[in-house]
């Protein structure tokens, strides 16, 4: 009791301290706050609907808004399987109520009616009713205490209330976050607008964040009164982690042409060369047999029954692959074009006079392509330099700190549009998918401990209310003792299998008749 | 009076700082650094290593209070304790089975795969952008910003699929059928090797001994059960 005393008057002290400390840091950052909320609300009519032009202000975030397009109308075009994939939201109660039911009224049938045990019937019911209960049992504790546990972590997370700037969502919220603000102020708004308020306000964050680099040399902004700053060291990571990805992209792409696509293109064109005729007279049936059909599904078919056709007459595989390359393409238009193409690469290696010329041809016409991706790997390896002079790191381990200007990314500027158009918008992702990575790992410990913690009080409900159900609802199954089990506990009396047993209720009767 | 207004402070200290202080501890920045590089492995790993806690537990827990519990009828309470066993044996075999098979997101991914593949494929794709390119807003859509926003759409349905997956054949199929299955039966087992070392429940030294064990066999003919009459013989 003294304990619970104690503990609720440190918390009231400890909030007073803390409504002290709000109220002298209000005074700092009000000023600070006042300007980017009136600068946001200047911008705000200038936002950009989907479909209209994107404010100029919005520009580098505007490839959030971009994505969603594209991801709607690729949606739009699906079939209607995946549609309904996307529309059903399983989230922690559905998941929650789903399992309940698997356990309350599926697994009681496999354990009643479970032909392989040889648990006599009343044994098999009365366990089987267990789950149940424990189905209950268990929507009561995880919706009630898990869901709520891992609400609140949400909560804590998207308001900013982790000391760890890492740790925090606050800087580009979740989408139910907003969602359940907008509502709050807004009870009556539709579901359109809803979807649009939150997407403006994610804009607008991830643009602050873009922003704030430019500034302060590091990713920073405001949130409930509070600035979040991402440490210079941390920033630093996200800036070589990001070159780094697209470094690696790049020397994928240069080893994918120089190992495959140049050795294909040389086998292609050699194989062109030498079955000039084949090719001609192929590509020309082809071109005449589409040109007949006008609907792309015939056109398919045709291509189909003419794929079977070379390789039923053991026709060259480059052949083959010549014709699947063609039937890939989506319309009749990009068919014939494709065609044409290919009978014009066939003249051209046609008028060389050997392989090695062939050989020779191709590289020509692909080193530019080769070239300019070494030259966007070189381009990458200066920028890694440069951030690794504009941010200077001094110490090793632990003790290193890393120091940087706060025009740092402005002077960088120049070499990320070499390497990305959309470096910056790149590394605010890396920090918004970094963050919901580290909740991540953190829900999964706590998630651990909370339901490790739970368990006992679980355990112990249902093993207090279990047989209180049963001897109210069902005290035939929980009073009968079986006549298998009676059998047992009466052979068990008689040490002497081969004398005739007596049964129990005439021995009894016999005793009381001699009293 | 506002309740939530009251509570929040005490949540705070009671809930909040502790989760604040355990997420700036060595061992949960370690763990987010493999969540932040994507190290499937480790993150495999502690999956699996919280369902052995969780479910052995959970079932160590259940067992030993079923056997303790007096309320349970005797004749009852070694089979639903043996059941319990099973079940949590099975439960947690089974998980480690699903978590490296169906809920792995390698293996749904595949599946999605071999299931979609004719409507994510490189024709299907093509078609798809020439639809979209249709569209003012997406002329100026290079191929490279297209085919990364459509693999970006390509692993969420993949994702909502993978979801769905789990939850049919891991949560329903698996766990509430395959398991309560099996378990039952081996539950006769378990039952058995749980009534092992139970001992007869004995006789009260004043009951009468109707068996005579050592002393004179008593002259019973068949069919004669009236040991009184024989007794006094």
């Amino acid at each position: 009791m003294y304990g619970g005393i104690y503990f609720l008057v440190k918390s009231a002290v400890e909030s007073r301290r803390l409504m002290v400390a709000i109220g002298k840091a209000e005074q700092i950052i009000k000023p600070v706050v006042k300007t980017i909320e009136s600068n946001a609300q200047k911008v705000k009519s200038a936002v950009p609907t989907a479909a209209g032009k994107l404010d100029v202000h919005y520009q580098e975030a505007g490839k959030f808004i971009l994505d969603n397009d594209l991801k709607k109308a690729q949606l739009a075009l699906m079939p209607k399987i995946v549609q309904l994939m996307h529309k059903v939201k399983i989230g922690e109660i559905q998941n929650i109520i789903i399992t309940a039911v698997g356990t309350g009224m599926i697994a009681p049938i496999f354990i009643k009616y479970n032909p392989l045990s040889k648990a006599d019937n009343d044994t098999r019911t009365y366990t089987a009713f267990r789950q149940p209960v424990s189905a209950v049992l268990a929507v009561v504790t995880q919706a009630g205490i898990v869901d709520r546990f891992n609400k609140y972590i949400n909560n804590r997370t998207n308001s900013g209330k982790y000391t760890s700037v890492s740790m925090n969502k606050a800087g580009f919220q979740d989408v139910k976050y907003l969602e359940a603000i907008e509502k709050k102020n807004n009870p009556n708004i539709s579901k359109e607008q809803l979807a649009k308020n939150v997407e403006e306000t994610q804009l607008r964050q991830l643009q602050t964040m873009i922003d704030s680099t430019k500034t302060e040399g590091t990713i920073q902004y405001v949130r409930n009164g509070r600035t979040f700053t991402v440490p210079t060291a941390e920033f630093k990571e996200l800036l070589t982690t990001t070159t780094n990805e697209k470094l690696k992209h790049v020397e994928k792409e240069i080893k994918r042409y120089q190992t495959e696509k140049l050795p294909y293109k040389i086998e292609r064109g050699q194989f062109l060369r030498a079955n000039n005729e084949t090719v001609n007279s192929t590509m020309n049936e082809v071109l005449a047999g589409v040109e007949k059909l006008s609907d792309d599904k015939e056109i398919e078919k045709y291509l189909d029954s003419k794929i079977k056709n070379l390789k039923s007459s053991k026709a060259d595989k480059q052949l083959v692959k010549m014709v699947t390359d063609i039937k890939q393409k989506s319309n009749k238009i990009e068919i014939t074009n494709k065609i044409t193409e290919t009978l014009k690469q066939a003249a051209d290696f046609a008028k060389c006079a050997t392989d090695n010329e062939v050989k020779l041809k191709v590289e020509k016409a692909v080193q530019p392509r080769i070239n300019s991706l070494i030259a966007d790997k070189e381009n990458i390896e200066a920028l890694l330099k440069e951030i690794d002079l504009k941010y200077v790191t001094t110490g090793e381990g632990k003790n290193a700190v890393v120091t940087a200007s706060k025009t740092a990314i402005k002077d960088l500027e120049k070499s990320f549009k070499k390497v990305d158009s959309e470096f910056l918008y790149n590394v605010v992702q890396k920090q918004i998918k970094n963050v919901a990575a580290n909740i991540e790992g953190n829900k999964q410990v706590t998630g651990l401990i909370s339901s490790l913690a739970i368990l006992p009080l679980t355990c112990g409900m249902l093993n207090y209310i279990y047989p209180k159900i049963m001897d109210t609802l069902f005290p035939d199954l929980s009073k009968a003792k079986h006549s298998k089990e009676k059998d047992k506990f009466v052979k068990g009396c008689n040490p002497n299998p081969a004398t005739t047993p007596v049964e129990v209720k005439k021995a009894d009767n016999t005793q009381e008749a001699s009293k | 009076m506002n309740i939530s207004k009251l509570t929040a402070p005490i949540i705070e200290t009671g809930l909040g700082k502790p989760l604040d202080k355990l997420s700036q501890t060595r061992l949960l920045e370690g763990i987010s650094k493999k969540y932040r590089e994507n190290d499937l492995k480790f993150i495999g790993g502690l999956g699996i290593a919280s369902i052995i806690l969780k479910d052995g537990l959970g079932g160590y827990l259940y067992v030993k209070q079923s056997l303790n519990n007096k309320k349970i009828p005797s004749d009852k309470r070694k089979f639903v304790a043996a059941l319990d066993m099973t079940n949590c044996g099975l439960m947690i075999a089974m998980q480690i089975l699903m978590f490296k098979t169906v809920s792995n997101k390698k293996v749904q991914e595949k599946v999605f795969n071999k299931l979609f593949s004719k409507v994510f494929d490189r024709s299907a794709r093509k078609g798809y952008q020439a639809i979209i390119k249709q569209q003012d807003k997406f002329k100026k859509v290079t191929g490279k910003t297209f085919n990364l926003s459509f693999e970006a759409f390509n692993k969420t349905c993949a994702g909502t699929f993978g979801t769905l997956l789990s939850l049919i054949a891991a949560t329903i199929i698996a766990k509430r059928v395959i398991v309560p299955f099996i378990a039952t039966p081996l539950a006769d087992y378990a039952k058995n090797y749980l009534s092992k070392n139970d001992k007869d429940a004995g006789f009260s030294k004043e009951a009468k001994n109707t068996y005579d064990q050592q002393g004179e066999k008593l002259d019973i003919k068949e069919n004669d059960t009236n040991l009184l009459k024989a007794a006094k013989k």
